[in-house]
């Protein structure tokens, strides 16, 4: 444990090296504008559309951060021989990839909080509002990401950053569209894995978000898949020749 | 150093993950809220299609499908004319795809009882223009002149619904027709032409005899009317 922790830890002080929190800038300086920029006929933009914008806004900030980092960081230390330098000092190579996807996960949770923090803040200034439930919206996009990372990590195991990223982001566009396959009704037997257990947008923007039921749900599927997309990486990392 | 993770561990975890995979999915399906994903999975499945047509119809194509569960769900009950929270997508809608009429008739019936009557019959002629042959644009817009002033209004009404009873003029499908000829024999019938209103309500009949005038509210496919 100690040791995933190192490795964990490491790949957090490379994220702030890399300045990710300029992301998170970016993101407050698009909400702030997007929202309101919104055509609307004079209606006005209302709280429930804020939400889904916001939410959005963050499933796509955290997805672009997820695969800067998750795309290049193993393929870099191969390539740079750094990685010898860990896996020298008694760490097991899947002990290497579960530490790496835990710093991942550090990382784009507090992305990702402040994201929602952010979005908040700007909800509570134009409505008055103070929209708690983004911060349900925020785990959910959370537990996705965490599943984009390990998928990506699997993947950087043999490719390289741009097959990862394609990878990724087709496993993202498939997973929640899946649902062609189900035919004009639309509805999936339940037992199909997909992403859209982490798809919570309209009922946090336009219901009263989701109970404990749910959420233990998304838990359980995240541990579920991350463990399976990571039980390959390490199988894959583990019999390659570096 | 064998740097291999070992076969059995790989094979038990991963079956102990396949579990409790199966298990969260289970709990989803039974907990899951109103309007979760697996509606959006359907709608972009449903959506897929317009993927081949291009990138914006694909676009629209997706928000007009994530707006029809929020419609039934989060906001069943609520009349169409309080539902502010569409707009903006009802507008991104026809801004990616002019050609998505259905776009058109919601949001000008919705600004004109929203905003004011002019403001949505402007957007219900945005339409006409985006789609002269469409028989939905021109009854919508015969419509809502109507609704703003019937007298004032005569002339341009019976322009539009002359362009709404041509043969040449394209529905979406056989119901949307229907609902097209019934507003237009009803606004005949007050302007003082029955004899015109009385030949629509015998091809109106006929359509009902063949099945037709029961709408479309059969959102899961299951060949049985929802609401």
């Amino acid at each position: 444990m100690r040791k995933l922790l190192a490795i964990a830890q490491a790949v957090v002080r490379d994220a702030v090296r890399r300045k990710v929190v300029w992301v998170v800038v970016l993101f407050a300086v698009l909400l702030s504008f997007v929202a309101p920029s919104l055509p609307t006929y004079g209606v006005g933009v209302v709280g429930a559309v804020y939400r889904e914008i916001a939410i959005a806004l963050m499933f796509a900030a955290s997805l672009i951060v997820t695969l800067a980092l998750a795309a290049t960081r193993i393929p870099a230390e191969v390539e740079r021989r750094t990685v010898f330098n860990v896996l020298s000092r008694d760490v097991r190579r899947w002990q290497y990839v579960a530490g790496t996807w835990s710093g991942l996960c550090g990382v784009i949770g507090v992305a990702v909080l402040a994201f929602s923090l952010v979005a908040g803040i700007v909800g509570f200034v134009v409505y008055q509002e103070v929209m708690w439930l983004l911060l349900e919206a925020a785990l959910a996009v959370w537990l996705e990401m965490s599943v984009v990372a390990a998928l990506t990590v699997a993947l950087s195991t043999r490719f390289g950053a741009v097959t990862n990223s394609a990878g990724a982001l087709t496993f993202v566009f498939v997973g929640h569209s899946v649902g062609v396959l189900a035919g004009p009704g639309g509805s999936l037997p339940w037992f199909v894995p997909t992403l859209d257990v982490f798809d919570v947008i309209s009922a946090v923007a336009h219901g009263s978000g989701y109970g404990l039921g749910y959420a233990a749900a998304m838990l359980g599927a995240f541990v579920a898949m991350s463990g399976l997309l990571l039980v390959a990486g390490s199988a894959i990392f583990g019999r390659r020749d570096l | 150093m064998d740097a291999r993770v070992g076969a059995r561990p790989s094979a038990l975890l991963s079956a102990v993950f396949a579990i409790l995979l199966a298990g969260s999915l289970w709990l989803a399906a039974i907990a899951a809220p109103p309007t979760t994903g697996s509606d959006t999975g359907g709608a972009l499945g449903r959506a897929g299609f317009a993927y081949l047509g291009g990138l914006r119809t694909f676009a629209a194509a997706v928000l007009w499908n994530r707006l029809d569960p929020i419609f039934h769900e989060h906001y069943n009950g609520v009349p169409l004319a309080e539902q502010r929270f569409a707009i903006p997508s009802l507008h991104l809608v026809t801004l990616l795809d002019p050609q998505f009429t259905q776009a058109y008739y919601l949001s000008s019936y919705m600004v004109g009882r929203m905003v004011g009557a002019e403001q949505g019959i402007e957007l219900a002629r945005e339409g006409v223009r985006n789609n002269p042959d469409s028989g939905l644009m021109h009854s919508n817009l015969a419509q809502l002149l109507y609704m703003q002033d019937k007298t004032a209004n005569r002339e341009e009404i019976l322009e539009h619904i002359t362009k709404t009873l041509d043969e040449k003029t394209v529905w979406a499908n056989d119901d949307e027709r229907f609902e097209g000829y019934i507003i237009t024999a009803r606004m005949l019938e007050t302007m003082g032409f029955p004899e015109d209103a009385a030949r629509i309500d015998a091809v109106l009949e006929r359509m009902r005899q063949a099945g037709l005038g029961q709408g479309d509210h059969d959102h899961d496919g299951d060949g049985v009317q929802d609401h």
